[in-house]
């Protein structure tokens, strides 16, 4: 029961918020896990899953994590009874190609969604085929985005359709359909619900519009001194490769301080939504039963480096939440700032949890022993593509960033410097770093199977064409 | 021959009309063909109201994005019963939502309580499986509690609390001079319990739009945790036209 009683204010300053980096104050915490799974009134039973996706959240856009500009209660709840971890990262930082992952376990460059508005490629089976095969419900509510929007019908699940309008009248649709379904379905069957938000994407709109929507003079007095701090690398520009065009230039700082102010509005709007569903998964009795997944497509710029939106390599795009809970098998209250995981982490944890063979050439992992026994993951780096010909290796402490064809690179120190403000590529100290990381990527890239891109639904931009093409020869798709 | 002195308005000239303020500016289009209603308005009153919900995020006219239609009745002097009859639109189906909502007429039109239903039709009005909601909400002192199929949820605020669609009707009778913004939990979609919001008067516009010059409008801004900023026009008989959050809008059908 969430309770909207006066509470107190987090002891977190907002000074040191910002202090500590792009991943929140909490560091690891350990709460009252058992450290083992444990086996349910149900035995080993086929569980469900809820997997809840956003759209364009930051991995700090959450007030467990320490940021105290943003209220999500129930979020919040996933964290306190879950593992959410703190080096996550989406596949592709931008809608379509990061969905692909997250629905395939296969990276874009192997769906063929390199971009925005293309569709899985046919031969690649999606996780509603997967484990409808096993006799799983297989249910779809909300944004697809491959390439539809909002689909009538979908290879692999049952669709709730919704749709009209960007997030502020969708969700609350999207969510209200889901509420109903979790409560009226024929509970002989295990199911898997896909509850696809589209929140906090609408801030988009908002460096669309520009002055309109964010205005030289703030409008609201009232809210004059609760507007959020502008974060500690907002100006900070490191050298970087031509494609990560950053630099929103229409803004002055009080203006990038309202639409900070409304990011985060738009972040609370979609954690009432998730509010609404899992409280109907616990009021229809299936939430013990039932591994919720939450996590998001890609992040925003927030304005750190001076970004708005995404589809480039620094944190605020990349980093997205994951958070996976079950009260009856999966540890509690865990913020885990270790392990480093990807979206395509997501399709191998389902299956092993559900019993079901991965895909063929899945790349990701399971995470199912770590988020039962605390067991580590054989991991030592993921990679993040970007742009087409951007590819990006997140270790443990170092980020490497090549893309085809720029002579400039970057490296950054993630533990020391994770605002990303120092470009260390130049740096002749770090030139053994750079080797191992280019290494790993020359066996990353001798480990997946990439295919032509699939053909889009709209027209490609130029820009986009003239790196696809560059990147796989000229007109090119499946 | 004339001699035209310079009070004269000269011919084949029109003044350029006043630029929009924030955020009426975001649905300027929107507003061309608009008309303003003529004629007294009651806020406090029986009536019965209409709009259209707009996403303006492509900017232009706006996507119609759904309806809305608020009936209210008065039960007594301090007490009073809203219909709610909201369609929203999807891809090729709708979700229709009703709800009977009593409340008191005070500031803030505090919910006593309501009953909400909602579903999911087809273009040709067939209902899909398993998608209906009818849920209960009841107002008590500093607490409010939500039932659906049996199952209660209870939230308490230290604030009053208001419902989103029942703020359509109370900003119609706030008064029209600067007040101490009003401190509430806001109850969104009768059921997201969103606290720490306010409502203030902002001021009063007079605006040129193409079907009426100098239409009088009293402004009414809410601000809080889990919306970004509303805010509310009525005309100079409280009469609500507009509504405009960000991106979503919704117009008197006049």
């Amino acid at each position: 029961m969430s309770n909207v009683s006066t509470k107190k204010k987090s002891e977190i300053s907002r000074r040191t918020f910002l202090k500590a980096g792009a991943f929140g104050a909490a560091g690891m915490i350990t709460g009252c896990a058992t450290g083992k799974s444990f086996m349910s009134m149900f035995g080993k039973s086929k569980p469900n899953f809820l997997f809840i996706v956003t759209d364009q959240q930051n991995l700090d856009a959450i007030s467990a994590h320490g940021n105290p500009y943003v209220k999500t209660p129930n979020i919040d709840r996933l964290v306190k009874n879950g593992v959410s971890f703190q080096k996550s990262y989406s596949t592709n930082p931008v809608c379509s190609p990061a969905r692909s992952s997250m629905f395939t376990g296969r990276m874009p460059s192997e769906t063929g969604v390199v971009s925005n508005d293309r569709p899985i490629h046919d031969d690649i089976p999606n996780l509603g085929e997967l484990l409808r095969k096993d006799g799983y419900e297989t249910v779809y509510a909300g944004k697809w985005h491959l390439p539809e929007n909002w689909p009538a019908k979908l290879k692999g699940f049952d669709v709730i359709p919704v749709g009209g309008g960007e997030g502020d009248l969708v969700d609350s649709f999207t969510s209200r359909q889901c509420e109903a379904f979790l409560h009226n379905r024929d509970k002989s069957k295990p199911f898997i619900l896909t509850a696809s938000l589209l929140q906090p994407h609408d801030i988009c709109f908002w460096a669309i519009h520009g002055q309109k929507l964010v205005p030289k003079d703030l409008r609201f007095d009232e809210i004059k001194n609760k507007l959020p701090e502008l974060p500690p690398n907002h100006s900070i520009t490191p050298r970087k490769p031509k494609l990560c065009v950053s630099g929103y230039g229409g803004f002055d700082d009080d203006q990038w301080r309202y639409y900070l102010y409304n990011y985060y509005r738009q972040t609370e709007m979609v954690d009432a939504d998730v509010g609404r569903i899992i409280d109907a998964l616990e009021d229809s009795g299936q939430a013990d039963n039932t591994i919720i997944i939450f996590t998001s497509d890609h992040g925003e710029g927030a304005g750190r480096h001076m970004n708005v939106q995404k589809w480039y390599p620094f944190e605020e795009a990349a980093s997205v939440p994951f958070i996976v809970c079950c009260p009856e098998r999966i540890r509690k209250n865990i913020v885990d700032t270790e392990t480093i995981v990807s979206g395509v982490d997501i399709v191998p944890t389902i299956c092993d949890f559900a019993g079901v063979d991965p895909p063929k050439d899945c790349c990701g992992k399971s995470l199912k022993p770590l988020l039962e026994d605390g067991k580590k993951l054989d991991r030592k780096f993921v990679v993040y593509e970007t742009h087409v010909c951007g590819r990006n290796i997140r270790s443990d402490k170092f980020k490497y960033v090549k893309y085809k064809g720029d002579p400039v690179e970057m490296l950054f120190d993630m533990e020391n410097d994770p605002w990303e403000t120092k470009n260390l590529y130049d740096d002749p100290k770090y030139a053994d770093v750079i080797k191992e990381h280019r290494k790993m990527l020359e066996d990353w890239e001798a480990s997946i199977k990439p295919i032509l891109p699939t053909k889009a639904v709209v027209p490609t931009p130029n820009w986009i064409q003239m790196m696809i093409d560059a990147q796989y020869g000229p007109g090119k798709t499946t | 021959m004339s001699n035209k002195t310079a009070q004269t308005k000269p011919t084949g000239t029109t003044a350029k009309p006043k630029p929009l303020p924030m955020p009426l500016d975001m649905i300027e289009a929107a507003l061309a063909n608009f008309v303003p209603p003529v004629g007294e308005f009651n806020p406090d009153g029986d009536f019965t109201l209409s709009y259209k919900m707009l996403t303006v995020a492509g900017g232009g006219l706006g996507g119609h994005a759904g309806d809305l239609f608020l009936h209210k009745k008065a039960l007594s002097k301090n007490e009073a019963i809203l219909d709610f009859d909201f369609t929203k639109f999807g891809v090729n189906c709708k979700q229709k939502s009703k709800a009977k909502i009593r409340f008191k007429t005070d500031k803030l039109d505090s919910p006593i309580k309501w009953k909400y239903e909602s579903k999911l039709v087809d273009m040709q009005g067939n209902l899909f499986e398993n998608s209906e909601v009818q849920k209960f909400g009841i107002c008590k002192k500093n607490s409010v509690e939500i039932v659906y199929k049996n199952k209660k949820r209870k939230i308490k605020s230290k604030n009053p609390f208001a419902l989103s669609w029942l703020l359509f009707d109370a900003v119609q009778k706030l008064p029209r001079e600067k007040f101490e913004p009003i401190n509430f939990t806001l109850i969104d979609h009768f059921d997201q319990i969103k606290p720490d919001n306010q409502i203030s008067f902002h001021g009063s516009n007079v605006i040129d739009i193409p079907k009426k010059e100098k239409l009088k409008l009293h402004v009414y801004d809410q601000l809080g945790n889990g919306i970004v900023p509303i805010v509310y026009y009525v005309d100079d008989f409280g009469r609500l036209l507009f509504v405009v959050s960000g991106i979503e809008v919704y117009i008197l059908n006049s």
